[in-house]
């Protein structure tokens, strides 16, 4: 007992000491992770679980600070102005990133003012309707659509949101006039296609999968080139680029980002905890549980991409205007 | 369904179940009555806690984590007039008020009892009604909540005290406010004067401690902060328990304080706020004598104590039934379900019936729990406020100040004190800051419901209204109803008058 309280004694001392040692030692001291909505949502849940892990990699604790407000804006605006010192980083996703900050003056430059940390996983919008409608795969609702100009309300999870961009895709690529519902959030979007205010509208998997068991809601394709393999329940479900739909392509991206300037060494550090991370058992299990997957991208590659994302996207609002009502 | 109910019963059978319970709750009071720690704040906190017990511990903890801290705001109000939560803003009418007659002690006692006997009530009734109220909240849509909020407006407007004129310019000015920040539909940002730490709205909670808290501060200090506390505050008496006859007196008010708050609990986004200050507004209404309402009414606490409470039963059935959570409280819940694997939703009374029974079960529990940790630390709490005289108006400074902050940012520190001299000023101008609040919590879903209505009418809005949303219609032109009522009152009784 003794030798084991004497030893956690040294210990402690040596970690006090550590911070003395020369810009050894990053992090000596808890990491703000900023998260740029409210409590409650997906990404707050991820975060819930990720901290609690990638923590005890870093040696220090990592502490959720959630800062709603102005469409991400407030709480992404608050990180690019942060120290670039690797104590304050943003768990955020592409939209927020690379979309909104085109649609507004923001206050700074997604380029310059941030620089990737990881992409931990993904989420491919599908399209579903209640299954009353009389349109039951993508081609019946965009012949039913023309029919009838004007009178499909079109739910999404608000502008610029992740089910908004599918939402102003698909109406571009098809031509189609609806009349656009937003809601605040994917949730009440699946409430009110449930309720059957709404005729269509997109989903993920995790929100649609037990309403489609339970036979009130159809799901006709999933945005992107990329089938939903291995999923119990969607994996058959066509692509919108196997439906001739190519630019129906957004897929929304978790990603942790540092405010650019942050020295490489301590962004390298946080790049290889966050590979760390989705090794770990208990982060996988805990992904598994809430009915998502890991799909990870180290910070570097996609760093790579941001540029031609960013330029993607600045072409889509051309297109759309201002959010499309 | 019997089945899974008494599987779910025996799962109820071991003790580490109250434990846990018994520890959220006591967590969620004290974080509950500290100004500016919300709720919804420490239920986040501690949802990894929930992640490493098991569902049958780790969601009951958080649930006790949940119904202590409306308690725990309900403490602050009355003790000190600072609403610890949203919820708690209309016990701040009479509670202080109360604490200076020296009834602090019976206040808490009413705002537990009601807050008890509100909360099992309505829990009860919604593990017996499931189904129905799941399929009540799916015709509840955009022009309904709308609907509903004008109507609970018109009733709250109604029994407001003081000048309707005055009342008026009051609600108009939290309507202005609750529009600051963030629009609901576009996500741009307006009225903020370029100040980026208004880009996400005024916060709720800096606000309330600005109009509530403040100008009684500058009051005291005005009035000689020594002869204030002498004159106001019997403390000695603070510790004198709730008698059975003065109890009595509130049941009505509790029972229809209960059935207000079960039924907003299932008006989406609305939620603890509005049941509050309707079952306020009800209670006053229906008292013989409404004008000890706002000057230390024991029946000004039970009104929107057990309404608030009520409201956590139904808001638990989309969560449960859908999948989707309401608000931030049952997303929080969601996420603790989730994380165990377990998915809410339609299937999950087929797939987890019987754990589900246990959760709830548990939750009506978590009630006698409650009562029971609520009445012992009641004392200390109200002893806690027996502190010497002088200490008393440093205390609320700080933990007005303490409380702003913990919110997260220094500028709501600022935000708190521009909104605490206006609301000095306007107090000397004999305006009630009651109107002002109601107004600014609702604006945003007054908003985001009239838009997102307006737009599935197409432009046809009666016809929308009339042959597509019957409920809706029903609550506007009852709205309409009562506002020509008032009118016809009062002009029949300015005829007798000049008669």
């Amino acid at each position: 007992m003794k030798l084991t309280r004497i030893l956690g004694n040294l210990a402690l001392g040596a970690a006090l000491l550590a911070p003395l040692a020369a810009h050894a030692q990053y992090p000596e001291r808890p990491i703000t992770l900023v998260l740029p909505m409210g409590a409650g949502g997906s990404h707050d849940l991820h975060a819930r679980g990720i901290t609690s892990i990638v923590g005890d990699i870093l040696g220090q604790p990592m502490v959720v600070k959630l800062v709603p407000g102005g469409a991400g804006m407030k709480g992404t605006k608050e990180v690019a102005d942060a120290d670039p010192d690797g104590y304050t980083i943003i768990f955020t996703h592409n939209g927020f990133d690379q979309i909104v900050p085109q649609t507004r003056d923001a206050g700074f430059d997604p380029l310059t003012s941030f620089v990737s940390v990881a992409r931990i996983n993904q989420a491919e919008p599908i399209l579903c309707a209640p299954a009353d409608r009389p349109f039951k795969t993508l081609e019946e609702f965009v012949a039913y659509a023309k029919e009838h100009p004007g009178e499909i309300n079109f739910g999404h999870s608000g502008n610029w949101g992740a089910l908004h961009i599918p939402t102003m895709q698909l109406i571009n690529a098809t031509g189609i006039d609806v009349n656009l519902i937003p809601h605040q959030g994917g949730g009440p979007a699946l409430q009110a296609l449930l309720a059957g205010e709404d005729d269509i509208g997109y989903q993920f998997a995790t929100g649609a999968r037990d309403h489609v068991k339970a036979g009130s809601i159809n799901c006709f394709a999933v945005a992107g080139d990329m089938a939903l393999e291995g999923d119990p329940d969607f994996a058959e479900l066509p692509t919108m680029t196997s439906l001739g739909y190519p630019n129906v392509s957004f897929t929304m991206e978790r990603i942790f980002m540092a405010p650019a300037g942050v020295p490489e060494d301590r962004l390298e550090k946080l790049r290889n905890a966050f590979a760390e991370l989705i090794e770990n058992k208990s982060f996988q299990s805990f992904i598994n549980n809430i009915g998502e997957k890991v799909v990870f991208q180290s910070g570097s590659d996609y760093e790579a991409k941001r540029p031609d994302r960013i330029e993607e996207y600045r072409m889509l609002i051309e297109t759309v205007g201002s959010g499309g009502n | 369904m019997l089945d899974a109910f008494f599987h779910g019963f025996e799962l109820l059978l071991r003790l580490d179940i109250y434990f846990y319970i018994a520890a959220g709750l006591i967590v969620g009071m004290f974080v509950g009555a500290m100004p500016g720690l919300t709720t919804i704040l420490a239920m986040a906190v501690l949802l990894p806690v929930s992640f490493k017990l098991e569902p049958m511990l780790g969601i009951p903890f958080l649930v006790g984590v949940y119904k202590g801290g409306i308690y725990g705001g309900s403490i602050s109000a009355i003790l000190v007039g600072i609403p610890g939560t949203g919820a708690s803003i209309a016990t701040t009418f009479d509670g202080p008020k109360l604490t200076r007659q020296g009834k602090g002690r019976k206040a808490l006692e009413m705002a537990l009892y009601s807050s008890t006997i509100g909360d099992t009530i309505s829990d009860i009734v919604t593990l017996l009604l499931i189904g129905p109220i799941a399929l009540i909240i799916l015709l509840i849509g955009p022009p309904e909540v709308f609907a509903i909020i004008i109507f609970s407006l018109i009733l709250i407007a109604s029994v407001s005290s003081g000048s309707g004129i005055k009342g008026g310019i009051a609600a108009l000015l939290g309507l202005g406010l609750g529009l600051v920040g963030t629009e609901s539909i576009d996500g741009e940002t307006r009225m903020t004067f370029g100040l980026s730490a208004l880009s996400g709205g005024i916060p709720l909670i800096p606000l309330v401690i600005g109009v509530f808290a403040l100008p009684e501060i500058f009051d005291a200090v005005e009035s000689r902060a020594k002869s204030f506390i002498s004159e106001h505050v019997d403390l000695k008496k603070t510790g004198e328990p709730l008698r059975w006859h003065e109890f009595r007196k509130s049941i009505r008010t509790i029972l229809r304080s209960t059935a207000l708050g079960t039924g907003i609990g299932m008006v989406p986004g609305v939620g603890q706020v509005v049941a509050a200050f309707v079952g306020y507004a009800a209670a006053k209404r229906a008292s013989k004598h409404p004008e000890t309402f706002g000057k230390g009414e024991l029946d000004g606490i039970a009104g929107p104590e057990a309404a608030n409470n009520a409201v956590n039963g139904p808001t638990l059935v989309p969560l449960l039934t859908l999948g989707i959570p309401g608000d931030n409280v049952t997303a929080i819940l969601l996420g603790a379900f989730v994380a165990h694997g377990l998915r809410p939703g339609p299937q999950i009374f087929n797939e987890q019936g019987p754990l589900l029974y246990a959760i709830l079960l548990s939750i009506v529990l978590a009630n006698i729990l409650f009562l029971g940790l609520g009445y012992l630390l009641l004392k200390p709490f109200a002893k806690a406020i027996q502190l010497k005289k002088a200490y008393l108006i440093p205390v609320i400074v700080a933990l007005a100040f303490v409380g702003t902050l913990s919110t997260g940012t220094a500028s709501d520190l600022g935000i708190m004190f521009v909104t605490g001299v206006c609301a000095y000023i306007l107090r000397k101008l004999k305006f009630d800051l009651a109107p002002l609040v109601i107004a600014f919590v609702l604006a945003e879903p007054i908003e985001l419901r009239l838009s997102q209505s307006m737009l599935y009418a197409r432009g046809d809005i009666l016809g929308y209204l009339f042959i597509d949303r019957p409920i809706a219609s029903v609550f506007l032109l009852a709205g309409i109803a009562w506002i020509l009522g008032m009118i016809f009152r009062r002009y029949r009784r300015h005829r007798r008058q000049a008669g």
